[in-house]
């Protein structure tokens, strides 16, 4: 069985994507596995209890993020065999891990990060160029 | 009715673009387009006024490569149904125009002389910066 992956942070763009890689999922007759990713932020300077319950709640606003997403794609085809992936790392790196065993991975041009003028950002940029299968760059839906 | 559209220029991003998009196309029973342009460079406009056949050979060699494709695809993926858009112009902006209203356009990125990682062609990176369509970008990995 074929196998597509598409990283999800829950913005606009990442919603955009996990609606494409569902009907493409269905299209290849292929399993979807939905992935979220979480990272500490480089500088946090708490108590070491705080920052165990920061972790906790970082890690939990990704897994309620996979599990959104999800439910999108079953939304889209309730039939589709779908897998929720949480991995710890940068989102870039982790699509980019899970291209090796992918066919197929779907990103939306942009995510949560800033910079609305950039036409493409920097996770999906980052798996473009890494990727070991080819990449779907999904842009937002438009609204006329 | 779902197209996938794909540029034709007779360069290896073309052909592994080609291959990609017919067997994408029979899967979701869409129509493959296949997009070539042409023109007549400015290098030989300077030499003086160009005659027809100048034209007519810059756009043949274009049509030609058209052709070749749509043969390809037959031999690939015999149920795809190709339409070939021939324009004259820039290959970037006449492939972001021709492909508007595509379900999907294929791009593809490949190795270069001295560079580690995959890059992307002028064309590609063209339509991946304008696109308002889904774009895949394919790695043309070395053999």
């Amino acid at each position: 069985m074929k196998t597509i992956v598409v990283g999800t942070d829950g913005s606009a763009g990442a919603n955009a994507a996990v609606e494409f890689a569902a009907r493409e999922a269905v299209a290849h007759k292929a399993k979807l596995r939905v992935v979220a990713s979480w990272e500490v932020p480089p500088v946090v300077m708490v108590s070491p209890e705080m920052a165990a319950d920061l972790f906790t709640a970082i890690q939990e606003e990704a897994q309620a993020i996979a599990a959104e997403s999800v439910n999108a794609a079953k939304a889209v085809e309730p039939g589709l065999v779908v897998e929720e992936v949480v991995s710890e790392g940068h989102a870039g790196q982790v699509l980019v891990e899970e291209s090796r065993h992918a066919d197929l991975v779907v990103v939306g041009r942009r995510g949560r990060g800033g910079f609305a003028e950039l036409l493409l950002g920097s996770v999906s940029q980052h798996v473009m160029h890494h990727a070991a299968c080819p990449v779907v760059i999904v842009p937002p839906v438009k609204k006329d | 009715m779902e197209t996938v559209a794909v540029f034709i220029n007779g360069t290896e991003e073309a052909a592994a673009s080609l291959e990609f998009g017919a067997h994408e196309a029979a899967l979701r029973k869409a129509t493959l387009r296949l997009i070539a342009a042409w023109d007549v460079p400015a290098s030989i406009l300077s030499g003086g006024v160009a005659g027809q056949e100048v034209y007519d050979e810059f756009r043949e060699t274009a049509e030609a490569l058209l052709a070749e494709a749509v043969a390809k695809v037959a031999e690939l993926e015999p149920e795809v149904v190709c339409e070939t858009r021939l324009v004259r112009g820039q290959p970037g902006p006449v492939f972001l125009e021709e492909s508007r209203d595509a379900t999907l356009i294929v791009a593809a990125r490949k190795r270069q002389a001295g560079i580690k990682e995959l890059v992307l062609g002028s064309i590609s990176r063209h339509i991946l910066n304008h696109a308002e369509r889904p774009v895949v970008v394919i790695p043309i990995l070395p053999r």
